[in-house]
């Protein structure tokens, strides 16, 4: 576990995406709700990733619909990127 | 036929010596006193040993001096060259060797820019010139006799007479540079008989009279907004530039000298058009309203056409060609303005990559006959070789890098330029069909569309973006604004607000965007 904050998390999906952070929840779709095509998920995927300095196969990303699954994902899976 | 500008500069100044023939706020220059000033300082830099097929720089804003200078070497056959007055040193010491110029006119500044001091750091210690002549105060001027005040250089070497150089027809008139996206200039052999008769094709075409006055938003060192305002000048018209564009003297201007056509692109409309009390303006004189420079929305075309009651000429053209296909609403209303068509002077082709012509509904570039098409890239002839095309009959042909789709009855329908095309992931994205609907986003003065390179999907989309007053504008608002109106594919993947796009020359130049990022 990365023991990652919530609260942090939904600020990082805002500043990338532009959708206010109080409007993202657990349940928020990625592609309905924060307007992403499957590149722009990926997209995501590197901003949050390189923001956490955490490391997420791309092909798990790409299977992500939730942003608490995104979440879940990373807290459970990222592990350490090398600079 | 005349075949030389001047034979139309000195006709109109017998027959209406005052009428002027450039106004640059309230600094005016008529037709009489542009012969007697020419005169002046071509007579000036013979006698300091400028002849023909010299090249003479010209570092300095739109301005009457500017005008002066660039027919002054005309005039003796020698070739002006304009440059970006927004140049440091760091681009002139790329410029000045590339062109070859022997003499410079320059400004003490330009906006924020010191011109002298980006010169002095090149000359004379790293480049030798034979002068600077400098329209500036005598303190202004760095410590070297090569510097010379404009004023002192005409009371020295100056005469009232100047013989005027008669061209042969392919006669390199001047040479243009433009800098593209890319940042390394590209030097263009302007013909002066083919710049000439190109430029009076379209003033004919336009209807243009002498009694008319023409108000540009590009400027005169940029090769097309200069070339413009030259159709106006070819009938003995007034032409007018501003030293900087700004909507509200812009709409100003209009209003006060009854203007009859103005020169746009869609982005200083779309600034024009949030001009608060923009609808207290009376723009009842203008007839005309030319767009040039960047895909024109058809929203934009339809508030001129129809609320405005204004004649919409949105032109394709290019520095290397001068004006190629048009689409006109007096002709093609109820149409969209990217679908163009070809004029009586010029010719069209729709090409694949081995230049072969592409089917009807094919995309392939665009390939244009105009007189006016440049002779060769100053210096660059593999670039000569494959952007310029001569066919059987002598005639030369540009390969513009415009990305078309042949469409029946001869139409062009304009689908981006191949060089600004964004590769995400296995999309193409056309920059200029983002902005085209970010353009016409109610809280957007102004976009610009580039790429970023990505670890993943290739290249990102980066719209820059100049909201109106102190409104906001995020991803998330725009990815909701796209929807329905544009792939999800093309929403822009990073919005960046800055507080003006810089559009100087009416387009929007990429090289000085990251600089004007909010920190």
């Amino acid at each position: 576990m990365n023991n990652l904050d919530w609260n942090e998390f939904t600020q990082v999906i805002s500043d990338y995406v532009g959708v206010d952070a109080s409007e993202i929840t657990k349940d928020t779709d990625v592609y309905d709700d924060l307007y992403l095509d499957s590149l722009g998920l990926f997209g995501l995927g590197s901003h949050i990733t390189e923001t956490y300095k955490l490391g997420l196969p791309l092909s798990q990303v790409a299977s992500i619909s939730r942003v608490g699954e995104f979440f879940d994902l990373l807290n459970e899976k990222g592990t350490p990127s090398e600079d | 036929m005349s075949k030389n500008f001047f034979d139309y500069y000195s006709k109109y100044a017998q027959e209406t010596p005052d009428k002027v023939l450039l106004r640059i706020d309230e600094n005016t220059l008529t037709y009489s006193e542009f012969m007697e000033k020419t005169a002046l300082f071509g007579s000036a830099l013979k006698k300091l040993g400028i002849g023909e097929n010299d090249k003479v720089g010209l570092v300095m804003p739109n301005s009457i001096e500017w005008f002066i200078a660039f027919w002054s070497a005309v005039r003796i056959g020698a070739q002006p060259v304009p440059m970006d007055p927004q140049s440091g040193s760091l681009e002139l010491s790329r410029l000045i060797p590339a062109t070859t110029v022997k003499v410079i006119f320059a400004f003490e500044k330009y906006k924020a820019n010191s011109i002298l001091g980006a010169v002095s750091a090149l000359v004379p210690e790293k480049i030798s010139l034979t002068k600077v002549i400098c329209f500036a105060d005598e303190n202004a001027l760095p410590k070297d006799d090569c510097y010379i005040t404009a004023d002192k250089f005409v009371a020295e070497y100056g005469e009232k007479e100047c013989e005027i150089f008669q061209p042969e027809y392919l006669h390199t008139m001047s040479l243009a540079c433009t800098s593209g996206s890319t940042g390394t200039p590209k030097i263009l052999s302007v013909p002066s008989g083919g710049f000439l008769s190109t430029q009076k094709d379209m003033g004919d075409y336009l209807g243009f009279t002498s009694d008319d006055v023409m108000m540009l938003g590009m400027t005169l060192y940029h090769q097309g907004g200069f070339g413009m305002g030259q159709q106006m000048a070819l009938k003995g018209g007034t032409m007018m530039y501003q030293p900087q564009f700004n909507p509200v003297e812009f709409l100003e201007t209009v209003q006060k000298y009854k203007v009859n056509v103005i020169q746009l692109t869609s982005t200083l409309a779309k600034v024009l058009l949030s001009t608060p009390d923009f609808d207290k303006y009376d723009l009842s004189s203008v007839r005309a309203c030319y767009f040039a420079g960047e895909v024109l929305p058809k929203e934009i075309a339809d508030i001129f056409v129809e609320k405005l009651g204004i004649r919409v000429i949105n032109v394709i053209g290019s520095s290397e060609t001068c004006t190629m296909v048009v689409w006109d609403s007096a002709r093609d209303a109820g149409t969209d303005p990217s679908d163009f068509r070809k004029l009586s002077f010029t010719d069209v082709r729709v090409i694949d990559a081995q230049h072969n012509d592409v089917a009807e509904g094919e995309i392939g570039e665009l390939c244009v006959y105009t007189d006016g098409v440049i002779t060769d890239y100053f210096g660059n002839p593999e670039l000569s070789a494959e952007k310029i095309l001569t066919d059987d009959q002598g005639r030369r042909w540009f390969c513009t890098g415009d990305l078309v789709n042949k469409l029946p009855n001869g139409i062009v329908r304009f689908a981006g330029r191949s060089k600004r095309i964004i590769k995400r992931g296995g999309n193409l994205v056309h920059a200029e069909e983002v902005e085209a609907c970010l353009l016409t986003h109610p809280k957007i003065a102004a976009a610009a569309v580039t790429d970023e390179p990505h670890p993943v999907i290739g290249q990102q989309i980066v719209a820059y973006i100049q909201p109106k007053g102190d409104e906001k504008v995020t991803r998330g608002e725009l990815a909701r604004y796209f929807d329905g109106k544009l792939s999800a594919y093309k929403v822009p993947d990073k919005v960046v607000l800055v507080e003006e796009i810089p559009k100087d020359i009416g387009k929007i130049q990429f090289k000085y965007l990251r600089k004007k990022e909010y920190k």
